[in-house]
């Protein structure tokens, strides 16, 4: 039995054999068909064309046991927009902490909450939650779904929430389990949300998160969402997104990739309303034996919708960096204009890139365009800083640091945006 | 203008699939299916040494266990392949051809339907000064100038030949670039592939003029399966053509053909192709599944490959012209069109794996899809770690024409170098109406501004043609699209 099936059966026993907080037929349904779907090909392997890159060979050693619930004190935790007062939440091994919480914003049209609380005190959440991703498409999302148990909820209606909310993910690192925070994003009706996302992890143990998002964005909406990824040395984190964006609505995400042994990043984003937009930017560094993939999916499903992408990645040592992003135009999706660009620096003679930009366009009314680079910094631009005094260490963390946050320029929000820029120093620094 | 007036004669003056014409000849037809007596009986036709059968019998044992790919972006109903004939050709006696004088009249004409000369001093009275070898169904029925090739120590002829007239360079070489094993076609070609061109260059020898091969699918139910070796020996340089047509016919027919190139230090080999097998009628109803596996080995230093493709024919092709860049300082290059209208499904690009230091590659390629057509780019370009300083600059476009055709772009960059730079860019997008505006406004009709545009969007590659390809091809380009405007 391969690795990869052995981890996919350790991982169905413990869904049969778990016991969730009492619940509501529906949300038992919902669980069923995502083991269901998850049994059925499993964990994939390298021989599916969007997996081609990364070997989930590398799970080797997680036992498949659930993440226990683990305290965590205050001072634990750094914010990264303190000095903001804003919506703080909390989750441990996909646990929500409400010791270490403060929701500010409730009432009139924001509904910001821990999952558990949705699940267990109303149908509410039934009307979106599955019901945007399906279990089919992604096995990570099927099995996020047969653990659904918490995660964040965050429903705007007709409010412009400017003020970011900072959700933090932490992992303890236990035992080599596993956790699947599970979160919703709903903005409608000329809302807006602000939302910055921040996974770490403890500790040097093996450890597995399986996120899974749903986001929906209609009607004259728009959603900013920043992300920060900085697990563990030997934290896996396998997130997927899944976006829906409708009528005159925006869809705009930032990731940041930094850590983790393996830290796969997907995004999959569908621009079905007249003049939906999605705008997916990103910056992958690695370097030791890191492996960052970051696989993206845009499909414009009808007419008149715009998408741009924009991600970029250094990679030092021994790293492995995998970029895909596929942009998809539907029959009759005229009008269309998708731009992609994807551009890599290799800072050691042992690190790999990877990359597969990708177009599949079934309609002729439209522009789009990818373009990928992959090469060393540029001799020139290292000499010119050079004869002006600058040391070559800080010569180089100079242009890559100058090239790297390029791909963050639409950030509109100062403070957010300072946030990036330190994350990228930091992690020259190291 | 005139060059823009040149265009449009051309295009007006061809008429649709003109090759789609059956010449009416007696085969000499192995049994159908495919099985190891099959394969005995080709080898025992070609009179083949023990070696060669032996490597026939390996490749088909391992085909047996190998499944079809379905990783391409392409639809067909499951292949019979034991629904087939392996083995046709023109019954001339038991000897093959001694001169021009034995070949069948039939097949003479034929070619001179196609537009082949066969006869020397006609090509002589003419302006092409091209050596060809012409390949019906199964066998090569001619090849020209050999004399005054071998003069120079060119070999040029058919493979079977090469068999038992140079053993020991087909020995080394068969193979070696595409081994038996290399793919579910390839591997299928090795062991049933009856004929094709062999050439090898000398050392130091710059082939005096364009060696052509004219490939001919005549018989119904019949596979073609050839198999082209050429060898570009240290400091030699030849230029390549390859043309192939077929007739018009309700069935699907396979073509799966291999090509190894191996090119040694400072050779230089250009490989082009117009590919025009019979592409179906408007309904998808026949034409020819066109699954080919062209590789190219540069061997030694500075060795330098450029492969040309203009693909306008064929129901389905499946072609990736590749080039192993092993020595220093070597050359790759793979310029190509590919027209697709109608319900034509392409799936082509190319490899360019970087192995040696200094090594640069170019890939510019152009898609063209009409109708309810489906084309795809697929290519991969790979730095392996010591292709130090290694170069590659990748162009996709695609051009969509109508509604219901699809154009696809699936590149893979892997890098695994840090000096080595690898840039891709790739667009899409119909043809501007301003650019049809202005046609139409001089009084030109919509479908020949088509051509025209078209013939424009894809210059960077036609002009890469040797000369007689190039206004042949450009000919293509028109017919091909017609009826996909209006």
């Amino acid at each position: 039995m391969s690795l990869v099936s052995e981890i996919t059966r350790n991982l169905v026993n413990e869904q049969s054999t778990m016991q969730f907080p009492q619940s509501k037929p529906w949300l038992e349904s919902l669980r069923a068909d995502g083991i269901d779907a998850f049994k059925k090909d499993g964990l994939p392997d390298i021989n599916i064309e969007k997996w081609k890159y990364t070997n989930l060979n590398q799970l080797n050693g997680v036992t498949g046991e659930r993440s226990p619930e683990v305290a965590v004190n205050q001072d634990q935790i750094t914010w990264l927009l303190d000095e903001v007062e804003t919506n703080k939440l909390v989750f441990v091994n996909g646990y929500f902490k409400k010791s270490l919480s403060k929701i500010i914003d409730v009432g009139q049209g924001i509904r910001i909450s821990a999952l558990c609380n949705e699940l267990l005190n109303s149908d509410f959440i039934n009307n979106y939650l599955g019901k945007i991703a399906s279990t089919a498409d992604n096995p990570l999302f099927a099995l996020n779904t047969a653990f659904i148990e918490d995660g964040c909820s965050i429903v705007v209606e007709n409010c412009k929430l400017l003020k970011p909310i900072e959700v933090v993910y932490i992992s303890t690192g236990s035992n080599a389990t596993c956790h699947y925070p599970r979160n919703i994003i709903i903005a409608r009706n000329n809302a807006e949300i602000n939302i910055v996302e921040r996974h770490i992890g403890f500790g040097g143990e093996v450890y597995m998160s399986n996120g899974a998002t749903e986001i929906l964005v209609e009607d004259h909406s728009k959603i900013n969402h920043y992300r920060i990824f900085e697990d563990a040395v030997n934290g896996i984190n396998l997130s997927s997104v899944r976006a829906v964006v409708k009528d005159y609505s925006c869809y705009n995400s930032f990731v940041l990739s930094t850590g983790g042994r393996l830290n796969r990043c997907e995004i999959d984003v569908s621009c079905a309303g007249d003049r939906a937009n999605a705008s997916l930017s990103g910056v992958y560094t690695a370097r030791d034996q890191q492996h960052t993939d970051h696989t993206t999916r845009i499909e414009h499903l009808v007419p008149n919708t715009t998408s741009v992408e924009n991600y970029r990645g250094a990679l030092d040592g021994s790293a492995r960096g995998i970029f895909q992003g596929s942009i998809f135009v539907a029959v009759g999706a005229d009008g269309t204009d998708g731009r992609m660009s994807n551009k890599n620096l290799l800072l050691s003679s042992q690190a790999e890139v990877n990359a597969k930009p990708q177009l599949e366009i079934y309609a002729d009314d439209v522009q789009c365009a990818h373009g990928c680079t992959t090469g060393e910094l540029d001799d020139e631009a290292l000499f010119y800083l050079r004869s002006r005094g600058i040391t070559e260490p800080n010569a180089r963390a100079i242009l890559v640091e100058g090239f790297l946050n390029e791909a963050f320029s639409g950030i509109e929000e100062q403070t957010i945006l300072d946030v990036f820029h330190e994350k990228i120093r930091d992690w020259m620094v190291i | 203008m005139v060059a823009v007036k040149e265009t449009l004669d051309q295009v007006q003056t061809v008429e649709k699939y003109k090759y789609g014409f059956v010449t009416d000849i007696e085969a000499d037809q192995a049994p159908k299916g495919l099985n190891e007596d099959i394969i005995r009986f080709i080898s025992k036709k070609k009179d083949e040494p023990s070696w060669l059968l032996d490597w026939r019998m390996k490749a088909y044992e391992h085909w047996l266990g190998m499944k079809e790919p379905d990783w391409a972006k392409v639809g067909y109903p499951k292949i019979d392949y034991q629904d087939a004939f392996y083995y046709s050709a023109p019954k001339s006696g038991d000897d093959g051809p001694e001169s021009l004088d034995d070949v069948d009249p039939e097949i003479l004409e034929t070619y001179k339907k196609l537009g082949i000369p066969l006869h020397e001093q006609e090509v002589l009275a003419g302006v092409k000064n091209v050596a060809v070898d012409a390949v019906f169904d199964s066998v090569s029925v001619a090849t020209t100038f050999k004399e005054a090739l071998s003069k120079e120590g060119i070999i040029f002829c058919p493979i079977s030949e090469a068999v038992k007239d140079h053993p020991e360079l087909v020995r080394k070489y068969l193979g070696s670039v595409v081994p038996y094993s290399d793919n579910f076609f390839a591997t299928l070609n090795s062991a049933v592939f009856t004929d094709g061109s062999f050439v090898y260059i000398p050392k130091g020898v710059d082939c005096p003029m364009e060696l052509s091969t004219y490939f001919r699918i005549n018989a119904s139910n019949t596979g073609q399966f050839e198999r082209t070796l050429i060898i570009a020996d240290e400091g030699s340089k030849v230029s390549y053509l390859e043309g192939c047509t077929a007739p018009m016919r309700d069935e699907n027919q396979l073509h799966a053909a291999v090509v190894e190139l191996v090119v040694l230090g400072d050779a230089d080999i250009k490989y082009s192709t117009v590919q025009n097998w019979y592409p179906g009628d408007e309904n998808g109803v026949g034409g020819i599944y066109n699954f080919v596996t062209k590789r190219a080995a540069c061997r030694g230093k500075n060795s330098k490959v450029s492969w040309t493709q203009v693909e306008t024919g064929s129901a389905i092709t499946w072609k990736y012209p590749s080039c192993i860049l092993q020595g220093d300082n070597s050359v790759g290059e793979f310029y190509s069109v590919a027209i697709t209208n109608n319900c034509q499904q392409a799936d082509t690009g190319t490899k360019m794996i970087h192995l040696g230091k200094n090594t640069s590659s170019k890939i510019i390629a152009k898609g063209i899809s009409a109708g309810r057509s489906q084309s795809t780019y697929r290519g991969l370009v790979k730095m392996m770690p010591k292709a130090e300083e290694s170069r590659n600059y990748t162009q996709c476009d695609s051009l969509l024409i109508g509604k219901k055709c699809g154009a696809h772009t699936v590149p893979y960059i892997e890098s695994r170098n840090q000096s080595a730079k690898v840039e891709h860019e790739a667009t899409t997008s119909k043809i501007a109406d301003d650019q049809l505006f202005y046609c139409r406004q001089r009084g030109i009709s919509e479908e020949d501004a088509v051509a025209l545009i078209v013939n424009g969007f894809c210059r960077d590659v036609l002009q890469e043609l040797p000369m007689e390809f190039a206004v042949e091809a450009q000919k293509l380009v028109g017919i091909s699209l017609e009826g996909s405007v209006g």
